[in-house]
């Protein structure tokens, strides 16, 4: 438990003995003051700026006992700057003179984890201010008493901010915290810090003399040692300053701040405890003069270098990453490869070198071609340096391969450095990358005082570059005289799972032939291992269930026990599977596609949405259901004229007429957004919703169940998210949803999922992933899903999409990159396991299912195999059974007359029904024409459909699109010119396409489906002597199924009922190519099942969501899931 | 620190020193500013008790002390700090830095201001430095040498290596009357102070 809570807490009970010593919390200022006067400390208002602030907003002079605070004419923030103070007092002693430039009543009391937040975590002195905010917050606003008040006497924030004096946003936030999170138990005692250091332990803790690497397997006390070098240090003598401590994370440098600062406090503030890259931005922002940076460079998430590269895409000339449609992935891919090439400390240079080299060797033609895509990652990747010059931005990769260079070239640097820090800590060693180990010869020189631990065993950041490389040249190369370690001693669990894991690794290749024997301080448990074969995927689910309670009844509460899983992909699932069997599980998932925070981004939309989209989500709640019927009404009335947003709400008599139960509801979704405009800022609007306008929270607060306190910890993740975001341009509400789009996309949001620390408590089984249990312990661990294909996954399936570095880029690697990468990557899967294993103290469970979903024989992963011996190995068959997934409940609506579709209606359909559901049956969103690429082919497309099939003369069609384009394409754009040529090549290839041929006259092609038609317009018809073809003409690439789509399949099967022998052809502009179209009947047949039984399923209503990788590019993807109740008449002949 | 220093100490290991040239003055001067005074006094009675007196008790023309004379005034300009020597707040801290403002009828936030050099000396009146030396038991005259010398700073936040001390100037003592909640027969009574002695 860190001292933030520890504090808060202490707050909240001075707020308590005031309250019962007949002071008024509701007059804030008075309040303070009294606390103050009861520690004998005088308050002093005086003007801000004033002398004696000594350029601080408060004053704690210890010599005077007295607050002296800045007047800040409001009363609240004069009390919160007393309270901040007094929190000083409090904790630095009543002897310790402070003074406070800034303080910041709305600190959120975790840091968001994405973005520039998850590199720079708060400084020990930073800490401190946070910690006095949230003490003066506490202090004034306590939880429980908001708490109180809103749940038992029903007042919102607003009637509480207003009673107080205080601002709106305080309070909620104070709300948010006391409603949403758990309320955090303080453990009473902290032995397991003070335990003193085990002989090997002390050894290793007080090394004197060469550099030093302490091979510290799981449960041996790395950490503790860690902690005990220290203290051996400072006891030493040794100016805490004069110490630097480097870990892997940010959460680790926290925790080893907090374990040193609650024996040394002042030390812990005065030794530099963070990241390679925290550091490296500290010396980044020291030297920025040499960078030609600015003084506080600004981070660059990946996110948003996807948005800037996007824009330069058109002009790089690439032939291999040649994207004209949506080239985000690709650059995704890039910037992964660039980053891959920073932890070498390779810059564009340097990759370019490398390519050009490889090309010169290159004999086969795929080595010609790797040595090009490797050009034109190196293309990219000096336009990404130029752009990053251009703004002032760093990157993460930069924040240590820019450190590197600047010291390995600057003598300054290089002394400041050498002297700066005396000794050097380093923490998981084994998740170093090569740019870190250079980065560590600057600051320690020859390494004498350099003392590093790790354990090369789980060493599971290969594709960040770390490598087991570096564990073993610690002493042979990079610091040479250097001693090792080891620790021999395992304190965390029992004898036989240590076995089992030790087995294990005997066999990882970097491992072989080392000495890794672990002595089980515990002994034996009495159990042994377990691997569960059980039939099938869902009775897997069942028999993790089984175990879990089983173990619960033994006294193993649900929050010691964890399921680890590979992947995220499985979580879900489990978590589902689990909740329908009533097993409390603790699991956050994908934040964004939650259902309670998709109801909220679906409402927030409705205030930038003219066209009113959300009401198909917000409307199927039961606080405001508006029948479906109600809603398309709505919604066409938007359709056909672009009013203001939220300006339905004043139509709502003048439409057809609507039911009185969809009035009530439309009327109760504009009450909840009322006052608000298009500009609101969303943490405002939610705070609102949450808070004064419904009791969503409150109903949270109050549950019991874990199910409805996880959707509490969620909201409360997210409205944290929400609440810090970056300025920018447009309206807030818009920023924010565009952002999630793309974090979501980008897989950017993955530090979402992690659980809030205040959440540690709850009494649920923890879901996570191998690579997130990392550094964590459980009394007991399941491992489902360990079959042949899920772990290890083949280094193909590994490699495949990543791009591979050109050879000479891997230090250390001998011979063809692709096979040092493919040998990491299989080497880091074996530690994966390793670490799983590895968690457990008392019992270990293993599971697969031996049968796939089809019937065919499953086996079981190779990993259990080698486990032999050590485990217990029983085939289960669970009692628990899983009920059926629910399936998407039909959407209940009637047709008026057949429908009928178009052939493009059908690829849709075949892409996702559910989208296809929203964009041709509910008739909402239609495409987005985010970026440049998409309006570029929106306009080509548009001049292809204006030419209906006549002859395209290139001059006609530029002609066309110099009309289109000025509606259509990215004209705002600073490369429009750059766009523009491409959608002339784009044409011009379209009008050499019917060269030699004679255009013919498009006829309508009908095909017959179950309830209606597919109706098809070919694009263009040709006729050479005699011959038929028929054209579709798409504007972007081939996708690898086109030509066997449903789409296509119709188009092929209608061509031909109309004229039997023609030939039926797909243009993909973007590529320059023409596919002829050959299906062979039985494929053939088989679409034309699939095309049937589209017809089938759209009249019994059911549109099943194809969740995919661009969800976040749909327009439905906030809105994506339960729909208003039915039922709904649709004419769509 | 410094303050729990024996003064009576330092006082005589300077006084048994080998030498008492200006160099171990000036290493003393460093190491105790708050002695300053004491030390050259000390020294130049050392100095001093070394001349040989004439026979009716006038000091012979001296060489070393013509050199004595000048090294004490060679000292001056680097001896700053002396004033903090006769610090009359020295005593006054905690509760009794309470007591004394309190004597004063003044807010502590008033009485931190004189402590800290935040006031122009001349804005200060007499009968304010008068009451002032009274309630602090020092002299008029330590008192507005104090008033004189204090170097802008809050003294406790010094010896945070890691707060930079930074000062916005100073003010009139007018100005502080001012700029501090007082009670209005507090303000009547300083402001009476300073137009008694004819100050703006």
């Amino acid at each position: 438990m860190d001292s933030i809570e520890i504090s808060r807490q202490s707050a909240g009970r001075f707020h308590a003995a005031a309250v019962a010593t007949g002071r008024d919390p509701w007059k804030p200022y008075a309040f303070a003051c009294a606390e103050a006067a009861r520690r004998l400390i005088d308050v002093a208002k005086v003007p801000a700026g004033d002398v004696r602030l000594f350029g601080g907003r408060a004053v704690y002079d210890p010599d005077a006992l007295l607050i002296i605070h800045e007047d800040t004419g409001d009363d609240f923030a004069s009390a919160f700057l007393v309270a901040h103070e007094i929190g000083h007092v409090e904790f630095d002693g009543q002897d310790e003179a402070d003074k406070t430039s800034e303080v910041d009543p709305l600190r959120a009391s975790e840091a968001v984890p994405v973005g520039v937040d998850r590199v720079i975590d708060y400084s020990q002195r930073q800490r401190r201010e946070v910690q006095m905010d949230l003490f003066a917050r506490e202090f004034l606003v306590p939880r429980p008493w908001v708490r109180k008040l809103h749940l038992e006497e029903g007042a919102t924030a607003a009637t509480i901010a207003s009673r107080l004096g205080a601002p709106h946003a305080v309070v909620s936030q104070q709300l948010l915290d006391a409603l949403l999170l758990p309320a955090i138990e303080i453990p009473a005692s902290k032995e397991v810090e003070n335990k003193p250091l085990k002989p090997d332990q002390q050894e290793a803790a007080t090394h004197e003399g060469t550099p030093y690497l302490l091979e510290a397997g799981p449960g041996t006390g790395k950490t503790q040692t860690l902690v005990g070098r220290v203290e051996y240090l400072l006891t030493k003598g040794i100016e805490p300053s004069k110490i630097l401590i480097l870990t892997f994370s940010n959460k680790a440098a926290g925790e080893l701040s907090e374990r040193i600062g609650s024996k040394h406090r002042a030390a812990a503030a005065s030794i530099w405890v963070g990241t390679f890259h925290g550091f490296g931005l500290d010396i980044i922002r020291r030297f920025h003069d040499h960078l030609k940076l600015p003084h506080n460079p600004k981070l660059l998430e990946r996110t948003d270098a996807i948005g800037f590269l996007e824009d330069e895409y058109p002009k790089l000339g690439l032939k291999h990453f040649k994207n004209l449609l949506d080239p985000s992935a690709s650059i995704k891919s890039i910037l992964d490869a660039i980053s891959r090439a920073q932890d070498e400390v390779i810059d564009a240079g340097g990759y370019r070198v490398l390519a050009e080299a490889m090309l010169e060797s290159a004999t086969a033609p795929e080595e010609r071609e790797a040595a090009e895509r490797s050009l034109e990652v190196a293309t990219v990747f000096a336009a990404y340096e130029k752009m990053k010059v251009a703004k002032g931005r760093v990157d993460f990769g930069d924040l240590v391969a820019m450190t590197v260079r600047l010291c390995e070239t600057n003598a300054d640097v290089r002394e400041y450095l050498a002297t700066r820090y005396e000794h050097i800590l380093v923490d998981e060693y084994q998740d170093v990358n090569r740019s870190s180990v250079r980065l560590l010869k600057c600051i320690a020189g020859e390494g004498r005082n350099l003392w590093a631990v790790g354990d090369v065993k789980q060493s599971i950041y290969r594709f960040r570059g770390a490598s087991a490389f570096n564990m073993a040249r610690f002493d042979r190369e990079d610091f040479p005289g250097a001693k090792r370690g080891r620790l021999t001693v395992n304190y965390r669990s029992v004898e036989e799972i240590i076995d089992a894991y030790l087995t294990f690794a005997e066999e990882i290749p970097s491992v072989r032939g080392t000495e890794i024997g672990l002595r089980a301080n515990r002994g034996k448990g009495g159990e042994r291992p377990e691997y569960q074969a059980v039939e099938t995927a869902d009775q897997e689910i069942a028999a993790v269930a089984e175990a879990i309670e089983e173990l619960h009844k033994k006294g193993y509460a649900y929050r010691d026990q964890a399921i680890l899983s590979a992947g995220n992909e499985r979580l879900g699932r489990m978590t589902e599977g689990l909740e329908s069997l009533d097993v409390p599980v603790l699991y956050l998932g994908s934040l964004f596609e939650r259902d309670e925070i998709k109801d909220f981004l679906s409402l927030l939309s409705l205030l930038v949405d003219r066209r009113a989209m959300g009401l198909l989500r917000v409307g199927g709640q039961k606080a405001h259901a508006i029948p479906l019927a109600d809603v398309a009404i709505v919604l066409s009335s938007l359709k056909a004229d672009d009013c203001e947003p939220m300006k339905w709400v004043e139509r709502l008599k003048t439409l057809p007429p609507l039911s009185q139960k969809g009035l009530v509801g439309l009327q109760s979704v504009a009450a909840l957004l009322a006052g608000f405009a298009p500009d609101a800022n969303p943490w405002t609007v939610l705070c609102t919703v949450l808070l004064d306008r419904t009791r969503v929270a409150a109903v949270v607060a109050e549950a019991e169940d874990i199910r409805t306190r996880s959707r509490g910890i969620a909201i409360w993740q997210f409205m944290n998210f929400v609440r810090s975001q970056a300025g920018g341009q447009g309206f807030p509400l818009s920023r924010l949803l565009t952002r999630i789009r793309r974090l979501v996309l980008f897989s950017d949001e993955r530090d979402l999922r992690h659980l809030p620390a205040a959440a540690q408590g709850i009494d649920a089984v923890r879901l996570m992933t191998m690579h997130g249990s990392k550094g964590l312990e459980f009394r007991a661990v399941h491992i489902p899903g360990l079959t042949n294909s899920s772990l290890p996954r083949s280094p193909n399936a590994l490699v495949a999409g990543t791009i591979i570095p050109p050879d000479g880029l891997i230090d250390g690697a001998t011979g063809k990159a692709v096979d040092a990468v493919k040998e990491a990557l299989s080497e880091e899967q074996q530690c994966l396991f390793f670490v799983a294993l590895s968690r457990a103290r008392d019992r270990l469970t293993l599971y697969s299912s031996t049968q796939k979903s089809n019937g065919a024989d499953h086996p079981r992963s190779p990993f259990i195999d080698r486990l032999d011996g050590r485990i217990d190995i029983r085939r289960v068959r669970p009692m628990k059974a899983l009920t059926a997934s629910p399936e998407d409940s039909p959407v209940p609506l009637t047709f008026d007359g057949p429908f009928a579709f178009t052939d493009h209606q059908l690829a849709l359909y075949e892409r996702c029904p559910r989208r296809f559901l929203y964009t041709h049956i509910l008739d909402v969103g239609g495409r987005r024409n985010e970026t440049a690429f998409m309006q570029l082919h929106a306009a080509v497309q548009k001049v292809i459909d204006g030419i209906g099939g006549k002859e395209p003369s290139l001059a006609e069609l530029t002609a066309s699109l110099d009309v289109l384009w000025a509606n259509h394409g990215p004209t705002d754009h600073g490369y429009e010119k750059e766009y523009k040529r491409i959608a002339v090549q784009l044409l011009s290839f379209y009008s050499e396409t019917a060269l030699g041929s004679e255009i013919q006259p498009v006829p309508l092609l009908r095909l017959a489906v179950p309830g209606g038609e597919i109706v098809i317009r070919p694009d263009q018809v040709l006729n050479a002597g005699g011959k038929i073809t028929m054209r579709r003409v798409d504007t972007g690439h081939k996708g690898s199924k086109d030509s066997e789509s449903l789409a296509t399949a119709a188009f092929f099967i209608a061509a031909h009922a109309h004229s039997s022998d023609s030939a039926v052809e797909l243009v993909h502009l973007s590529d320059g190519e023409i596919t002829p179209v050959a299906m062979t009947t039985r494929v053939l047949a088989n679409r034309r099942k699939s095309i049937d039984k589209m017809g089938t399923d759209v009249q019994a209503g059911r549109f099943p969501l194809n969740q995919s990788r661009t969800c976040p590019r749909c327009p439905a993807f906030f809105i994506c899931g339960p729909l208003p109740d039915g039922p709904m008449k649709k004419n769509l002949g | 620190m410094s303050t729990f220093r024996d003064p009576e100490a330092i006082l005589d290991a300077f006084a048994v020193e080998a030498t008492h040239d200006r160099s171990t003055l000036e290493r003393y001067l460093r190491q105790y500013p708050e002695l300053a005074q004491e030390l050259i006094d000390l020294s130049s009675e050392l100095r001093l008790a070394n001349v040989p007196m004439s026979p009716d008790g006038d000091p012979v023309a001296d060489p070393e002390l013509e050199t004595a004379w000048s090294e004490f005034f060679g000292c001056k300009p680097q001896v700053e700090p002396r004033t903090e020597a006769v610090n009359p707040f020295a005593k006054f801290k905690g509760l009794a830095f309470a007591k004394l403002a309190s004597a004063l009828d003044v807010p502590r936030v008033f009485l931190t201001a004189f402590r800290d050099g935040l006031v122009t000396a001349s804005s200060i009146p007499e009968p304010f430095t008068k009451r002032f030396a009274d309630a602090s038991g020092v002299s008029v005259e330590s008192a507005r040498d104090y008033f004189a010398q204090a170097q802008p700073g809050l003294a406790a936040l010094a010896f945070k290596s890691d707060v930079k001390p930074s000062h916005q100037g100073q003010k009139s003592f007018r100005e502080l009357v001012q700029a501090t909640e007082m009670t209005e027969q507090q303000r009547q009574l300083l402001l009476r102070e300073c137009n008694a002695d004819g100050l703006n």
